[in-house]
Protein backbone atom coordinates (compact mmCIF):
# COMPACT_ATOMS: atom_id res chain seq x y z
CA UNK A 1 0.00 0.00 0.00
CA UNK A 2 2.85 2.38 0.82
CA UNK A 3 4.37 1.59 -2.58
CA UNK A 4 1.11 2.37 -4.37
CA UNK A 5 0.74 5.60 -2.37
CA UNK A 6 4.31 6.59 -3.23
CA UNK A 7 3.94 6.09 -6.96
CA UNK A 8 0.50 7.72 -7.13
CA UNK A 9 1.72 10.74 -5.17
CA UNK A 10 4.83 10.93 -7.35
CA UNK A 11 2.66 10.88 -10.48
CA UNK A 12 0.40 13.57 -9.00
CA UNK A 13 3.48 15.66 -8.18
CA UNK A 14 4.88 15.37 -11.71
CA UNK A 15 1.52 16.22 -13.33
CA UNK A 16 0.96 19.16 -11.00
CA UNK A 17 4.48 20.43 -11.64
CA UNK A 18 3.81 20.23 -15.37
CA UNK A 19 0.50 22.08 -15.00
CA UNK A 20 2.19 24.80 -12.92
CA UNK A 21 5.02 25.32 -15.41
CA UNK A 22 3.00 24.81 -18.60
CA UNK A 23 -0.43 26.24 -17.80
CA UNK A 24 0.26 28.39 -14.74
CA UNK A 25 -1.83 26.34 -12.32
CA UNK A 26 -1.87 27.06 -8.60
CA UNK A 27 1.22 26.03 -6.64
CA UNK A 28 -0.86 25.58 -3.49
CA UNK A 29 -0.36 21.85 -3.00
CA UNK A 30 2.91 21.43 -4.84
CA UNK A 31 5.18 21.73 -1.78
CA UNK A 32 2.83 19.55 0.28
CA UNK A 33 2.86 16.81 -2.34
CA UNK A 34 6.62 17.11 -2.88
CA UNK A 35 7.33 16.74 0.83
CA UNK A 36 4.77 13.92 0.99
CA UNK A 37 6.67 12.11 -1.78
CA UNK A 38 9.88 12.59 0.21
CA UNK A 39 8.20 11.20 3.32
CA UNK A 40 6.99 8.10 1.48
CA UNK A 41 10.38 7.69 -0.20
CA UNK A 42 11.95 7.60 3.24
CA UNK A 43 9.65 4.69 4.00
CA UNK A 44 12.01 2.46 2.02
CA UNK A 45 9.84 2.13 -1.08
CA UNK A 46 12.67 2.56 -3.57
CA UNK A 47 15.83 2.48 -1.46
CA UNK A 48 15.90 0.26 1.68
CA UNK A 49 15.44 2.15 4.94
CA UNK A 50 18.74 0.82 6.30
CA UNK A 51 20.67 2.30 3.37
CA UNK A 52 19.08 5.73 3.78
CA UNK A 53 19.46 5.65 7.56
CA UNK A 54 23.13 4.73 7.18
CA UNK A 55 23.62 8.03 5.35
CA UNK A 56 21.99 9.82 8.29
CA UNK A 57 24.24 8.27 10.90
CA UNK A 58 22.67 4.83 11.23
CA UNK A 59 20.80 5.65 14.45
CA UNK A 60 17.18 5.82 13.21
CA UNK A 61 17.24 9.53 12.37
CA UNK A 62 15.46 8.45 9.19
CA UNK A 63 12.39 7.80 11.36
CA UNK A 64 12.41 11.39 12.62
CA UNK A 65 13.00 12.90 9.16
CA UNK A 66 10.17 10.82 7.68
CA UNK A 67 7.72 11.79 10.39
CA UNK A 68 8.65 15.46 10.16
CA UNK A 69 8.12 15.26 6.37
CA UNK A 70 4.67 13.76 6.86
CA UNK A 71 3.75 16.37 9.49
CA UNK A 72 4.87 19.27 7.30
CA UNK A 73 3.11 17.79 4.25
CA UNK A 74 -0.21 17.46 6.11
CA UNK A 75 0.18 20.98 7.53
CA UNK A 76 0.72 22.33 4.01
CA UNK A 77 -2.28 20.37 2.66
CA UNK A 78 -4.36 21.87 5.44
CA UNK A 79 -3.08 25.33 4.57
CA UNK A 80 -3.94 24.82 0.89
CA UNK A 81 -7.44 23.61 1.64
CA UNK A 82 -8.08 26.50 4.01
CA UNK A 83 -6.87 28.87 1.28
CA UNK A 84 -9.33 27.27 -1.15
CA UNK A 85 -12.34 27.25 1.15
CA UNK A 86 -11.87 30.57 3.00
CA UNK A 87 -13.46 33.71 1.62
CA UNK A 88 -10.52 35.83 2.74
CA UNK A 89 -7.08 35.44 4.25
CA UNK A 90 -8.23 36.01 7.84
CA UNK A 91 -7.61 32.34 8.74
CA UNK A 92 -3.89 33.01 8.31
CA UNK A 93 -3.88 35.11 11.49
CA UNK A 94 -4.74 32.04 13.57
CA UNK A 95 -1.75 30.63 15.39
CA UNK A 96 -1.96 27.14 13.92
CA UNK A 97 -1.74 28.57 10.40
CA UNK A 98 1.42 30.55 11.04
CA UNK A 99 4.76 29.03 10.02
CA UNK A 100 5.92 29.33 13.64
CA UNK A 101 3.30 26.73 14.58
CA UNK A 102 4.81 24.04 12.36
CA UNK A 103 8.32 25.00 13.50
CA UNK A 104 7.27 24.55 17.15
CA UNK A 105 5.55 21.27 16.27
CA UNK A 106 8.77 20.06 14.63
CA UNK A 107 10.71 20.93 17.78
CA UNK A 108 8.11 19.23 19.98
CA UNK A 109 8.64 16.06 17.96
CA UNK A 110 12.42 16.31 17.57
CA UNK A 111 13.37 17.18 21.16
CA UNK A 112 12.13 13.93 22.81
CA UNK A 113 13.54 11.98 19.86
CA UNK A 114 16.98 13.45 20.53
CA UNK A 115 16.77 12.49 24.22
CA UNK A 116 16.61 8.72 23.59
CA UNK A 117 19.42 6.19 23.97
CA UNK A 118 20.30 5.88 20.27
CA UNK A 119 20.67 2.40 18.86
CA UNK A 120 21.42 0.92 15.44
CA UNK A 121 18.94 1.12 12.57
CA UNK A 122 15.78 -0.81 13.47
CA UNK A 123 13.18 -1.93 10.96
CA UNK A 124 10.51 -1.67 13.68
CA UNK A 125 11.81 1.37 15.49
CA UNK A 126 8.79 2.19 17.65
CA UNK A 127 7.88 -1.35 18.80
CA UNK A 128 11.52 -2.01 19.62
CA UNK A 129 12.13 1.25 21.47
CA UNK A 130 8.77 2.34 22.86
CA UNK A 131 9.79 1.24 26.35
CA UNK A 132 12.10 4.24 26.37
CA UNK A 133 10.14 7.22 27.71
CA UNK A 134 11.65 9.74 25.21
CA UNK A 135 10.70 7.48 22.27
CA UNK A 136 7.20 7.01 23.70
CA UNK A 137 6.81 10.79 24.12
CA UNK A 138 8.29 11.46 20.67
CA UNK A 139 5.97 9.05 18.91
CA UNK A 140 2.94 10.12 20.94
CA UNK A 141 3.54 13.83 20.29
CA UNK A 142 4.02 13.13 16.57
CA UNK A 143 0.87 11.04 16.32
CA UNK A 144 -1.16 13.57 18.33
CA UNK A 145 -0.09 16.49 16.15
CA UNK A 146 -0.78 14.43 13.03
CA UNK A 147 -4.21 13.42 14.33
CA UNK A 148 -5.12 17.06 15.09
CA UNK A 149 -3.94 18.26 11.69
CA UNK A 150 -5.71 15.41 9.90
CA UNK A 151 -8.95 16.09 11.79
CA UNK A 152 -8.71 19.76 10.91
CA UNK A 153 -8.36 18.88 7.20
CA UNK A 154 -11.17 16.35 7.52
CA UNK A 155 -13.57 18.93 8.94
CA UNK A 156 -12.92 21.68 6.41
CA UNK A 157 -13.05 19.22 3.50
CA UNK A 158 -16.64 18.36 4.43
CA UNK A 159 -17.84 21.95 4.04
CA UNK A 160 -20.24 22.67 1.16
CA UNK A 161 -18.58 23.29 -2.17
CA UNK A 162 -20.18 24.28 -5.48
CA UNK A 163 -17.50 22.97 -7.82
CA UNK A 164 -17.93 19.26 -8.47
CA UNK A 165 -14.24 18.41 -9.08
CA UNK A 166 -13.23 20.32 -5.92
CA UNK A 167 -16.03 18.65 -3.97
CA UNK A 168 -15.04 15.16 -5.07
CA UNK A 169 -11.36 15.88 -4.45
CA UNK A 170 -12.13 17.28 -0.99
CA UNK A 171 -14.30 14.33 -0.03
CA UNK A 172 -11.62 11.83 -1.04
CA UNK A 173 -8.97 13.83 0.84
CA UNK A 174 -11.35 13.98 3.83
CA UNK A 175 -11.72 10.21 3.76
CA UNK A 176 -7.96 9.84 3.60
CA UNK A 177 -7.34 12.27 6.42
CA UNK A 178 -10.05 10.60 8.49
CA UNK A 179 -8.18 7.31 8.17
CA UNK A 180 -4.88 8.99 9.04
CA UNK A 181 -6.45 10.51 12.16
CA UNK A 182 -7.92 7.15 13.11
CA UNK A 183 -4.58 5.43 12.54
CA UNK A 184 -2.84 8.04 14.66
CA UNK A 185 -5.21 7.54 17.60
CA UNK A 186 -4.96 3.79 17.20
CA UNK A 187 -1.15 4.00 17.19
CA UNK A 188 -1.18 6.07 20.36
CA UNK A 189 -3.31 3.35 21.97
CA UNK A 190 -0.86 0.70 20.76
CA UNK A 191 2.19 2.58 22.03
CA UNK A 192 0.52 3.24 25.37
CA UNK A 193 -0.38 -0.43 25.71
CA UNK A 194 3.20 -1.37 24.90
CA UNK A 195 4.77 1.27 27.12
CA UNK A 196 2.79 0.51 30.24
CA UNK A 197 2.34 -3.13 29.24
CA UNK A 198 -1.45 -3.47 29.33
CA UNK A 199 -3.90 -5.39 27.17
CA UNK A 200 -1.81 -8.46 26.64
CA UNK A 201 0.12 -9.58 23.52
CA UNK A 202 -2.98 -10.40 21.46
CA UNK A 203 -4.51 -6.92 21.86
CA UNK A 204 -1.14 -5.33 21.23
CA UNK A 205 -0.71 -7.48 18.13
CA UNK A 206 -4.12 -6.46 16.77
CA UNK A 207 -3.39 -2.79 17.44
CA UNK A 208 -0.02 -3.12 15.73
CA UNK A 209 -1.44 -4.82 12.65
CA UNK A 210 -4.24 -2.26 12.27
CA UNK A 211 -1.96 0.74 11.91
CA UNK A 212 -0.49 0.21 8.44
CA UNK A 213 -3.72 -0.36 6.47
CA UNK A 214 -5.39 2.58 8.21
CA UNK A 215 -2.48 4.99 7.88
CA UNK A 216 -1.28 4.11 4.40
CA UNK A 217 -4.85 3.65 3.18
CA UNK A 218 -5.40 7.23 4.33
CA UNK A 219 -2.24 8.42 2.58
CA UNK A 220 -3.33 6.58 -0.57
CA UNK A 221 -6.78 8.20 -0.55
CA UNK A 222 -5.28 11.63 0.11
CA UNK A 223 -2.90 11.15 -2.81
CA UNK A 224 -5.78 10.13 -5.06
CA UNK A 225 -7.89 13.07 -3.88
CA UNK A 226 -5.12 15.55 -4.64
CA UNK A 227 -4.72 13.93 -8.05
CA UNK A 228 -8.32 14.55 -9.11
CA UNK A 229 -8.09 18.30 -9.96
CA UNK A 230 -4.99 18.00 -12.20
CA UNK A 231 -6.57 14.99 -13.88
CA UNK A 232 -9.75 16.98 -14.55
CA UNK A 233 -7.72 19.95 -15.80
CA UNK A 234 -5.68 17.78 -18.15
CA UNK A 235 -8.90 16.10 -19.35
CA UNK A 236 -10.42 19.48 -20.15
CA UNK A 237 -7.35 21.03 -21.74
CA UNK A 238 -6.69 18.03 -23.92
CA UNK A 239 -10.41 17.84 -24.84
CA UNK A 240 -10.20 14.11 -24.38
CA UNK A 241 -13.86 13.43 -25.11
CA UNK A 242 -13.89 15.37 -28.39
CA UNK A 243 -10.53 13.91 -29.40
CA UNK A 244 -11.72 10.38 -28.75
CA UNK A 245 -14.93 10.98 -30.73
CA UNK A 246 -12.96 12.47 -33.62
CA UNK A 247 -10.50 9.59 -33.74
CA UNK A 248 -13.33 7.08 -33.53
CA UNK A 249 -15.36 8.72 -36.29
CA UNK A 250 -12.33 9.06 -38.53
CA UNK A 251 -11.42 5.44 -37.93
CA UNK A 252 -14.91 4.10 -38.54
CA UNK A 253 -16.26 6.46 -41.20
CA UNK A 254 -13.21 8.05 -42.84
CA UNK A 255 -12.84 5.49 -45.58
CA UNK A 256 -16.58 5.04 -46.19
CA UNK A 257 -17.45 8.71 -46.42
CA UNK A 258 -14.33 10.12 -48.05
CA UNK A 259 -12.99 7.14 -49.91
CA UNK A 260 -9.56 7.67 -48.40
CA UNK A 261 -6.68 5.41 -49.32
CA UNK A 262 -5.36 3.24 -46.51
CA UNK A 263 -2.32 5.50 -46.02
CA UNK A 264 -4.44 8.67 -46.10
CA UNK A 265 -6.87 7.10 -43.64
CA UNK A 266 -4.05 6.29 -41.21
CA UNK A 267 -2.67 9.81 -41.59
CA UNK A 268 -6.15 11.18 -40.96
CA UNK A 269 -6.49 9.17 -37.75
CA UNK A 270 -3.11 10.43 -36.58
CA UNK A 271 -4.09 14.01 -37.44
CA UNK A 272 -7.31 13.55 -35.45
CA UNK A 273 -5.32 12.36 -32.46
CA UNK A 274 -3.01 15.37 -32.59
CA UNK A 275 -5.60 17.98 -33.62
CA UNK A 276 -5.04 21.34 -31.94
CA UNK A 277 -8.77 21.99 -31.91
CA UNK A 278 -10.61 18.65 -31.96
CA UNK A 279 -13.92 20.40 -31.37
CA UNK A 280 -13.62 22.43 -34.60
CA UNK A 281 -12.57 19.37 -36.58
CA UNK A 282 -15.36 17.36 -35.03
CA UNK A 283 -17.84 19.98 -36.21
CA UNK A 284 -16.38 19.78 -39.70
CA UNK A 285 -16.64 16.02 -39.55
CA UNK A 286 -20.24 16.16 -38.38
CA UNK A 287 -21.20 18.46 -41.23
CA UNK A 288 -19.44 16.34 -43.80
CA UNK A 289 -20.95 13.20 -42.39
CA UNK A 290 -24.41 14.74 -42.40
CA UNK A 291 -23.95 15.81 -46.01
CA UNK A 292 -23.39 12.21 -46.92
CA UNK A 293 -26.10 10.89 -44.65
CA UNK A 294 -28.75 13.34 -45.84
CA UNK A 295 -27.92 13.89 -49.47
CA UNK A 296 -26.28 10.69 -50.57
CA UNK A 297 -28.34 7.72 -49.59
CA UNK A 298 -27.18 4.13 -49.62
CA UNK A 299 -24.06 4.60 -47.50
CA UNK A 300 -24.49 2.70 -44.29
CA UNK A 301 -23.23 4.18 -41.04
CA UNK A 302 -22.14 1.65 -38.40
CA UNK A 303 -24.46 1.67 -35.40
CA UNK A 304 -21.85 2.77 -32.88
CA UNK A 305 -20.51 5.50 -35.17
CA UNK A 306 -24.10 6.66 -35.68
CA UNK A 307 -24.54 6.97 -31.95
CA UNK A 308 -21.35 8.98 -31.59
CA UNK A 309 -22.47 11.23 -34.45
CA UNK A 310 -25.85 11.74 -32.80
CA UNK A 311 -24.26 12.61 -29.46
CA UNK A 312 -21.87 15.11 -30.99
CA UNK A 313 -24.61 16.48 -33.21
CA UNK A 314 -26.81 17.02 -30.16
CA UNK A 315 -24.04 18.99 -28.50
CA UNK A 316 -23.67 21.32 -31.45
CA UNK A 317 -27.44 21.61 -31.82
CA UNK A 318 -27.65 22.84 -28.25
CA UNK A 319 -25.14 25.59 -28.82
CA UNK A 320 -26.92 27.74 -31.36
CA UNK A 321 -30.66 27.55 -30.76
CA UNK A 322 -33.65 26.55 -32.80
CA UNK A 323 -33.81 27.68 -36.42
CA UNK A 324 -37.50 28.39 -36.09
CA UNK A 325 -36.93 30.60 -33.08
CA UNK A 326 -34.19 32.70 -34.65
CA UNK A 327 -35.06 32.80 -38.32
CA UNK A 328 -38.14 34.10 -40.13
CA UNK A 329 -38.97 30.65 -41.50
CA UNK A 330 -41.77 29.97 -43.95
CA UNK A 331 -43.68 26.72 -43.83
CA UNK A 332 -42.01 23.88 -45.68
CA UNK A 333 -43.37 22.98 -49.06
CA UNK B 1 -10.58 23.06 -42.36
CA UNK B 2 -7.88 25.69 -42.48
CA UNK B 3 -9.41 29.15 -42.22
CA UNK B 4 -8.46 31.34 -45.19
CA UNK B 5 -7.50 35.01 -44.91
CA UNK B 6 -10.65 35.88 -46.83
CA UNK B 7 -12.73 34.08 -44.21
CA UNK B 8 -10.90 35.76 -41.32
CA UNK B 9 -11.25 39.20 -42.91
CA UNK B 10 -14.94 38.68 -43.70
CA UNK B 11 -15.76 37.48 -40.19
CA UNK B 12 -13.90 40.45 -38.72
CA UNK B 13 -15.73 42.88 -40.99
CA UNK B 14 -19.07 41.79 -39.52
CA UNK B 15 -18.33 43.46 -36.16
CA UNK B 16 -20.23 40.75 -34.34
CA UNK B 17 -20.57 40.74 -30.54
CA UNK B 18 -18.19 38.50 -28.58
CA UNK B 19 -20.57 35.53 -28.51
CA UNK B 20 -23.09 36.18 -31.28
CA UNK B 21 -26.32 34.30 -31.86
CA UNK B 22 -27.57 33.23 -35.25
CA UNK B 23 -29.94 36.21 -35.31
CA UNK B 24 -27.02 38.56 -34.60
CA UNK B 25 -25.29 37.07 -37.60
CA UNK B 26 -28.35 37.24 -39.84
CA UNK B 27 -28.81 40.88 -38.83
CA UNK B 28 -25.22 41.68 -39.81
CA UNK B 29 -25.57 39.89 -43.14
CA UNK B 30 -28.84 41.70 -43.91
CA UNK B 31 -27.11 44.99 -43.17
CA UNK B 32 -24.32 44.20 -45.62
CA UNK B 33 -26.72 42.73 -48.14
CA UNK B 34 -29.04 45.73 -47.95
CA UNK B 35 -32.14 43.53 -48.11
CA UNK B 36 -34.12 41.38 -45.77
CA UNK B 37 -33.70 37.65 -45.80
CA UNK B 38 -36.43 35.05 -45.71
CA UNK B 39 -35.64 31.50 -44.72
CA UNK B 40 -37.47 28.49 -46.05
CA UNK B 41 -37.25 24.86 -45.16
CA UNK B 42 -36.95 22.85 -48.37
CA UNK B 43 -37.13 19.24 -49.42
CA UNK B 44 -35.10 17.12 -51.82
CA UNK B 45 -37.87 17.51 -54.41
CA UNK B 46 -37.99 21.28 -54.12
CA UNK B 47 -34.20 21.81 -53.94
CA UNK B 48 -32.99 19.07 -56.23
CA UNK B 49 -31.03 15.87 -55.75
CA UNK B 50 -27.73 16.44 -53.97
CA UNK B 51 -28.58 20.05 -53.12
CA UNK B 52 -28.72 20.98 -49.46
CA UNK B 53 -29.31 24.71 -49.64
CA UNK B 54 -30.07 27.54 -51.97
CA UNK B 55 -29.90 31.31 -51.98
CA UNK B 56 -32.23 33.11 -54.34
CA UNK B 57 -31.52 36.78 -54.83
CA UNK B 58 -34.50 38.90 -55.83
CA UNK B 59 -34.56 42.68 -56.28
CA UNK B 60 -36.47 43.18 -53.05
CA UNK B 61 -35.18 40.44 -50.73
CA UNK B 62 -33.17 37.28 -50.47
CA UNK B 63 -34.48 33.80 -49.89
CA UNK B 64 -32.39 31.18 -48.18
CA UNK B 65 -33.69 27.64 -48.52
CA UNK B 66 -32.21 24.80 -46.57
CA UNK B 67 -32.85 21.11 -46.50
CA UNK B 68 -34.53 19.75 -43.39
CA UNK B 69 -32.03 17.79 -41.30
CA UNK B 70 -30.20 17.83 -38.00
CA UNK B 71 -30.36 21.34 -36.60
CA UNK B 72 -26.63 22.05 -36.54
CA UNK B 73 -26.33 20.81 -40.06
CA UNK B 74 -29.28 22.87 -41.32
CA UNK B 75 -27.74 25.91 -39.69
CA UNK B 76 -24.48 25.15 -41.44
CA UNK B 77 -26.31 25.05 -44.75
CA UNK B 78 -27.79 28.47 -43.92
CA UNK B 79 -24.30 29.73 -43.02
CA UNK B 80 -23.05 28.57 -46.39
CA UNK B 81 -25.73 30.55 -48.18
CA UNK B 82 -25.10 33.59 -46.01
CA UNK B 83 -21.44 33.24 -46.95
CA UNK B 84 -22.30 33.58 -50.63
CA UNK B 85 -24.02 36.84 -49.82
CA UNK B 86 -21.13 38.08 -47.68
CA UNK B 87 -18.59 37.17 -50.37
CA UNK B 88 -20.60 39.14 -52.95
CA UNK B 89 -21.29 36.19 -55.20
CA UNK B 90 -23.68 37.13 -57.96
CA UNK B 91 -25.29 33.81 -58.56
CA UNK B 92 -26.58 32.22 -61.72
CA UNK B 93 -29.68 33.41 -63.63
CA UNK B 94 -32.80 31.70 -62.42
CA UNK B 95 -34.21 30.89 -65.87
CA UNK B 96 -34.91 27.24 -66.29
CA UNK B 97 -34.31 26.40 -62.64
CA UNK B 98 -36.81 24.38 -60.65
CA UNK B 99 -39.59 24.17 -63.15
CA UNK B 100 -42.47 23.94 -60.74
CA UNK B 101 -41.39 26.50 -58.18
CA UNK B 102 -42.84 29.92 -57.48
CA UNK B 103 -39.80 31.60 -59.01
CA UNK B 104 -39.68 29.62 -62.22
CA UNK B 105 -41.56 32.24 -64.16
CA UNK B 106 -39.72 35.30 -62.87
CA UNK B 107 -36.64 34.90 -65.04
CA UNK B 108 -33.49 36.86 -65.64
CA UNK B 109 -35.19 40.09 -66.60
CA UNK B 110 -36.08 40.74 -62.99
CA UNK B 111 -32.47 40.17 -61.90
CA UNK B 112 -33.25 37.02 -60.01
CA UNK B 113 -30.28 34.71 -59.52
CA UNK B 114 -29.42 31.73 -57.35
CA UNK B 115 -26.62 29.72 -55.81
CA UNK B 116 -26.83 26.40 -54.11
CA UNK B 117 -24.87 24.24 -51.71
CA UNK B 118 -24.33 20.90 -53.39
CA UNK B 119 -22.58 17.99 -51.77
CA UNK B 120 -20.66 17.11 -54.95
CA UNK B 121 -16.92 17.30 -54.51
CA UNK B 122 -14.63 18.91 -55.44
CA UNK B 123 -16.19 22.30 -54.92
CA UNK B 124 -15.54 25.08 -57.40
CA UNK B 125 -13.76 28.20 -56.21
CA UNK B 126 -16.85 30.15 -55.16
CA UNK B 127 -18.39 27.17 -53.35
CA UNK B 128 -15.11 26.37 -51.63
CA UNK B 129 -14.79 29.98 -50.44
CA UNK B 130 -18.39 29.97 -49.19
CA UNK B 131 -17.89 26.68 -47.39
CA UNK B 132 -14.69 27.92 -45.77
CA UNK B 133 -16.47 31.05 -44.57
CA UNK B 134 -19.40 28.93 -43.33
CA UNK B 135 -16.99 26.99 -41.11
CA UNK B 136 -15.47 30.27 -39.95
CA UNK B 137 -18.91 31.62 -39.05
CA UNK B 138 -19.82 28.36 -37.33
CA UNK B 139 -16.68 28.62 -35.21
CA UNK B 140 -17.76 32.10 -34.10
CA UNK B 141 -21.32 30.93 -33.40
CA UNK B 142 -20.27 27.89 -31.41
CA UNK B 143 -17.64 29.72 -29.36
CA UNK B 144 -18.65 29.64 -25.70
CA UNK B 145 -17.37 31.97 -23.01
CA UNK B 146 -14.83 30.34 -20.73
CA UNK B 147 -16.38 29.77 -17.33
CA UNK B 148 -14.32 31.63 -14.77
CA UNK B 149 -12.84 29.30 -12.18
CA UNK B 150 -13.86 29.81 -8.56
CA UNK B 151 -11.23 30.52 -5.93
CA UNK B 152 -11.44 26.93 -4.70
CA UNK B 153 -10.97 25.60 -8.23
CA UNK B 154 -7.96 27.81 -8.82
CA UNK B 155 -6.31 26.75 -5.56
CA UNK B 156 -7.05 23.09 -6.21
CA UNK B 157 -5.30 23.47 -9.56
CA UNK B 158 -8.22 23.43 -12.00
Amino acid sequence: MITAAFWILTAVFVVRLYLVTRWGSSTAFLAAIGIGVLGLFLGGVVVPEAVIDAHLGGVNVLHLVRNLSVTIAVWLIRDGIFAAYSLDASYQSRFTHRPIAIVLAAFAIAIPFSCQRFGPTASNFVPENVQQLPVFIYATVYMSILALLAMSVFRICLQPQMSLPVRVSSRVVAAGMGLVALASVEEIAYMTAMHIDVGGPSVQKVLYVLFSPLFYGGVLLTSLGLGIPPAVKAWRRLQVRDRAALVFLTATLGRTYWGLSYAAWLASILASLCASSPSARLYEYIIRSSDHKVALSGRATPVLAGRVLDRVQARFDGGVGSLESVLPVRAAH
Amino acid sequence: MQQTKLTADTVESLNLPAYPTLSDLVGSVEEKYGKTLIFEEGTVSSLGEGVTGQWIDTPSHGIVRYLRGAKAWSIHVVLHELSHILLGHKGKPLDGLIGGSFFSGIGKRHGVSWMCRAVDLPLDEAEAAAENLAFGLARVLHAAPQKEATKAERVFGL
